[in-house]
């Protein structure tokens, strides 16, 4: 099975190179490309639910043998790669139709596939290495996806922001690896958290970190700036795949976070459950609208990994990857007609285009919880889990509420009941034509998907050994009060207060703190150190140089004036003495006689005084 | 053959042909220097393979030259010397094809690179102090006169500032360098013997005076903050070869002798210090990362990037010389140290690169002026964004490896500067996802448009080096199996 492991994550990256290099068969290199991914990873599923297990790696520090890094086979690890390959494909395929008439979908295809294949070496990973490498690789080649449309004057932000935030929160995976190796000497899956501080640090920059993937409380602003990229992109990595890679980094590290940093990601999900929810409500655009949904649906898979075990977390992941997507790319076919993804303008789109609008519904029914599509069973199995938490699980029915509230508002628009279809309905214009095909089919899997996954959740709980699936009465009759009481509020037109809408919409002000409190800070940080550079410690290096040369300067003047005139002055004195001295040399006999007595008297005057005194 | 001889005496004859060469023959200098590079390189890649990775210090080559004081002409390598030389030889290769000043290359401008590549090899390959000396002297005459010569406007004030704060530097070097010639019985300035005896190898005032001397020279050199102000001065008025050479090579032999000389030959004094040099690292590596953020000037925000990236070097190095460290986490910090110093000379060559071919085109590297310059210059683009992914240590890129190992290898003694160092990963990454927005993302203004896109000559430069960076990111075992710092540490005598 090594040689799977490695296909799985190796054919997608060459299928990326594949289509770069062939920019007219572009669409069909990378169809085929996700098509061929997708077979290994169903191989490993089907080896793992037959028991099978395999760990394959190399050495990658050759001086530690405790960091080599590879990938395993497990019932998690499979589980996950085929979700992750499976929607691949369906994007990919929906891709090659929605970028049709781009002269740039070469790039957008490879971007897509090789986000692919660092996507199955995160959720393959064998160790916290390889998993920290692909993790932040994901980040980054989102960045590129989401920057992707550079007719977006305001996409290089929404990328910026996103790998920004994300990485900022990885710092927390960067921690967590130096504190687990500190404390176990290696970077395995599966063992016990250490003591002590490296404990806390391992338990809480685990959950930072999954908490910026997952982009949940207080981090969730970045999730609606990525909406600024493509629609597929949206789709694959902004809904189903690399923002649930925070729950399967909970799920991952169980072991590690057993007791108070589970129950941290449980807090932060059913906040984030409802405050996403809120945002949702009020957002009056239809990707930032599914992106508030994502945020809210990612938190209640933190609650269920918190309180329900793998297997809960996971069924809603698988579930909400399937319907999520088929929305987006639903949407992205609205979009496509009517170049737009702006909720009032959208008015009416879903019955200019039934087929898309079929689509939508559907994968909207699941994600509001209407039985018997899939989300409704994996999110009755969350809300079961949480009656242990009384606090939890108000929270997560009201999410439940609030989720199918504003599934419902944005289907009523697209489909107003009541007003009659618009005078020369199919609006279907050039450009939407290009690609449909491919684009429905995309959204018409998804779609199918949504309404049979329901099925998965007892074979997924046995692939992973999760025992039986938590159910109870009472959370199926308060979800579905919370159901009826959500449609209500949609069909009534209710929305939360508009200061409450107001702060979701602005991201409950946390762009704002985060902007005065982390951003503002750090770029005056970077500007006074800039200053104190140029300013202060370049001047006193220039200044101590000055200074040296002024000092050369002073020594010179003294060195003129003062020593040179001083040896000038003692050889002119010299040449003086000299010149007198000449005349003293006259060749006169008597006069020598009488120097020499005069000498011989001076000499004997200097004695005497010697003497005397 | 005396290969190491060779890869060094190829350079100096070499600078002195090229120098020498008839006026009439313009193209010949360039011929020359390329040719100077390509056999260099050559030699050393002849060394990789007689190189035996488990064996430390080896094919020394030794020659009498001043028996009373025992000087020589004493070359040789381990894992680290090798890894820096050959990186010294791949990077002037680099700036040979691209050239400095006017085109065709001046004899001048080919002999200055050649005896500059034939300098820096030999203070990475010397085994003799006196060598290692001259050598660190004569790579700053020869990159004085680069700047001098082929700078910008100011270049006069840079060039000098540059010589002169070094060669202050190198003072306090040669007296370390007299005093453990004195301290050795019998004297010498043999290099491998002074690692094997350690003359100064326990604590006492004798060996932290030579520990602090020779300390404040490396800093300088490296630079360590608050030594550092002469690099952006030097690096914004050199040429962009020039730039390339003084961050991907010049900058390692602070941080060599750091390791060579007073990790090697003073470990106790070092273990003594340990602390506050790893302080004086985060420092750097947090100043310098916020000092860039600051800069508009992508020429200065590489220089200062260089300032925290060096940072980081000096945080692994002086961990490793802890006294509480395990052999692992040594192992470690100092792997990571030596690898960190091979990927920053790609990744900052790549990147000074990417900053001179703007300034051709379009003669300003303000960031606030440029703008989506990837739509004009899409292969330009994808480069630019390779080299500051890679400076931002994303993984499958050659930092990536280097700054992990640092990290871990002194989370075992220093948590606390291990996890504020990971401060500098989030700023960084802030700058440059800052600089790629507003240089090369977003609308392209109109005067940009026309802008062509990388040539013949800029590509054979730039793309080996991104080659390499990602070969080294993906699979590090390829650098990092000929350090092996394990073995030369262990036969230098530190650690168990």
């Amino acid at each position: 099975m090594a040689a799977a492991l490695w296909l799985a994550l190796g054919l997608p990256a060459l299928a990326a190179l594949a289509a770069r290099l062939t920019p007219r068969a572009a669409g069909a290199v990378a169809v085929a490309g996700a098509a061929l991914g997708a077979v290994p990873a169903i191989l490993l599923v089907v080896a793992a639910a037959g028991g099978e297990r395999a760990r394959t790696g190399f050495a990658w520090l050759p001086a530690s043998p405790e960091l080599d890094v590879g990938l395993r086979l497990d019932p998690l690890s499979a589980l996950m790669a085929v979700t992750v390959a499976l929607i691949g494909l369906v994007v990919v395929l929906y891709s090659a139709g929605y970028f049709a008439s781009s002269p740039r979908r070469p790039s957008a295809l490879a971007g897509l596939l090789a986000f692919l294949a660092a996507m199955q070496g995160l959720v393959l990973a064998d160790d916290f290495l390889t998993l920290l490498i692909f993790w932040e690789l994901v980040g980054a080649l989102s960045a590129r996806l989401i920057a992707w449309n550079r007719a977006e004057p305001r996409a290089p932000e929404g990328a910026v922001r996103a790998f920004f935030t994300t990485r900022t929160a990885d710092i927390g995976l960067y921690l967590a690896v130096l504190a687990l190796f500190a404390g176990t000497g290696a970077l395995a899956f599966g063992t016990e958290r250490p003591e002590g501080a490296l404990g806390a640090l391992v338990g809480l920059g685990l959950v930072a970190a999954a908490i910026g993937k997952s982009a949940q409380v207080p981090v969730q602003n970045w999730l609606a700036g990525a909406m600024r990229g493509p629609t597929p992109v949206s789709a694959l990595l902004h809904s189903a795949t690399m923002v649930a890679a925070g729950v399967y980094l909970l799920v991952r590290s169980e072991s590690l976070l057993a007791g108070w940093p589970l129950a941290l990601a449980g807090w932060v999900g059913a906040i984030t459950a409802v405050v996403g929810a809120v945002i949702a409500l009020g957002e009056n655009d239809l990707k930032r609208l599914l992106a508030g949904s994502t945020a809210s649906q990612l938190g209640l898979m933190f609650v269920g990994a918190a309180v329900g075990g793998p297997a809960v977390a996971i069924f809603h992941l698988v579930a909400h990857a399937a319907a999520k997507a088929g929305l987006f790319l639903a949407t992205g076919q609205f979009q496509h007609n009517r170049e737009t993804t702006n909720l009032e303008e959208l008015r009416g789109a879903g019955r200019d285009d039934p087929a898309a609008f079929a689509c939508f519904a559907l994968c909207a029914a699941s994600i509001a919880a209407v039985p018997p599509f899939a989300a409704f069973w994996s999110k009755e199995h969350i809300a079961a889990a949480a009656e242990a938490e009384v606090a939890w699980f108000v929270l997560v029915l009201l999410a439940a509420a609030g989720s199918a509230a504003y599934m419902l508002r944005p289907a009523l628009v697209l489909w107003p009941v009541g007003e009659a279809a618009r005078a020369g309905a199919a609006r279907v214009g050039e450009v939407a034509r290009a690609g449909r095909g491919a684009m429905l089919a995309g959204a018409g899997i998804l779609a199918a998907a949504s309404a049979v996954l329901g099925l998965a959740g007892e074979p997924l709980a046995d692939l992973l050994k999760g025992g039986e699936l938590p159910s109870s009465t009472l959370s199926l009759a308060l979800s579905l009060l919370a159901l009826a009481a959500g449609f209500a509020g949609a069909v009534l037109g209710r929305r939360p207060a508009r200061s409450l809408v107001e702060a979701a919409r602005r991201g409950l002000y946390i762009e704002e703190a985060q902007r005065a409190l982390v951003v503002r800070p750090a770029l005056l940080a970077a500007r006074a150190s800039g200053r104190l550079d140029d300013r202060v410690v370049d001047r006193a290096v220039d200044g101590i140089a000055r200074g040296g040369l002024a000092a050369a300067r002073r020594e010179r003047r003294l060195e003129e004036r003062g020593i040179d005139a001083a040896v000038d002055g003692l050889a002119r004195l010299v040449a003086r003495g000299g010149q007198s001295n000449r005349r003293l040399q006259t060749g006169r006999l008597h006069e020598y006689l009488r120097d020499t007595v005069a000498g011989l008297a001076g000499v004997a005057l200097v004695i005497l005084v010697a003497a005397i005194t | 053959m005396p290969l190491l001889t060779l890869a060094v005496a190829i350079p100096l004859v070499g600078a002195v042909v090229a120098a020498l060469l008839p006026a009439r023959l313009e193209r010949a200098p360039r011929g020359v220097a390329l040719g100077v590079g390509v056999l260099s390189l050559g030699c050393l890649v002849a060394t990789w393979v007689r190189f035996d990775g488990g064996r430390g210090m080896q094919l020394v080559e030794e020659a009498e030259w001043i028996q009373s004081l025992d000087v020589a002409w004493r070359l040789g390598v381990d894992g680290m010397s090798l890894a820096l030389a050959m990186l010294t030889a791949i990077l002037s290769l680099a700036a040979i094809i691209y050239g400095v000043g006017p085109r065709p290359m001046t004899r001048a401008a080919a002999a200055l690179l050649c005896l500059l590549e034939g300098a820096t090899l030999a203070f990475f390959l010397a085994q003799d102090f006196f060598l290692f000396y001259v050598a660190f002297d004569v790579t700053l005459a020869a990159m004085y006169f680069l700047i001098v010569l082929y700078g910008e406007a100011n270049r006069r004030y840079a060039a000098l500032k540059f010589f002169l704060y070094t060669l202050v530097g190198s003072l306090p070097v040669l007296l370390g360098i007299i005093a453990l010639f004195l301290v050795a019985e019998p004297s010498t300035f043999d290099m491998i013997r002074l690692v094997e005896e350690k003359p100064l190898g326990g604590a006492g005032v004798g060996a932290t005076l030579v520990f602090l001397a020779f300390f404040v020279g490396f800093a300088i050199k490296t630079p360590i903050v608050p030594f550092h102000t002469w690099l952006p001065a030097a690096h914004v008025e050199a040429p962009t070869a020039g730039s390339v050479l003084l961050a991907g090579v010049l900058l390692k032999m602070g941080t060599y002798g750091l390791i060579r000389v007073n990790l090697q030959m003073l470990p106790d004094a070092f273990a003594e210090y340990a602390l506050p040099i790893a302080l004086l690292g985060l420092l750097s590596a947090i100043y310098g990362a916020f000092v860039a953020l600051a800069q508009s000037d992508l020429k200065r925000l590489v220089a200062y990037t260089s300032v925290n990236h060096m940072g980081y070097v000096v945080i692994g190095v002086a961990a490793a010389a802890a006294g509480g460290i395990s052999a692992q986490a040594r192992g470690l910090a100092i792997d990571g140290a030596v690898l960190q110093m091979i990927a920053h000379g790609l990744v900052t060559g790549s990147l000074f690169f990417v900053a001179g071919f703007i300034q051709r085109r379009a003669e300003t590297r303000d960031l606030g002026r440029l703008g989506g310059l990837v739509r004009p210059m899409p292969l330009y683009g994808s480069a630019a964004a390779l080299a500051m992914f890679a400076s931002l240590g994303l993984p499958g890129l050659a930092q990536f490896p280097a700054e992990l190992q640092i990290f871990l290898g002194t989370f075992d003694v220093f948590p606390a500067v291990a996890a504020l160092a990971l401060l500098g990963l989030v700023v960084t990454a802030g700058l440059f996802l800052l600089a790629l927005q507003r240089a090369f993302l977003g609308e392209t203004p109109e005067r940009w448009r026309a802008l062509p896109d990388l040539g013949g000559r800029e590509l054979v430069a730039l793309v080996p080096l991104l080659v390499l960076i990602v070969v080294i990111g993906v699979y590090p075992p390829l650098a990092l199996d000929l350090i092996e710092s394990a073995e030369w540490l262990a036969l230098g005598g530190i650690g168990p």
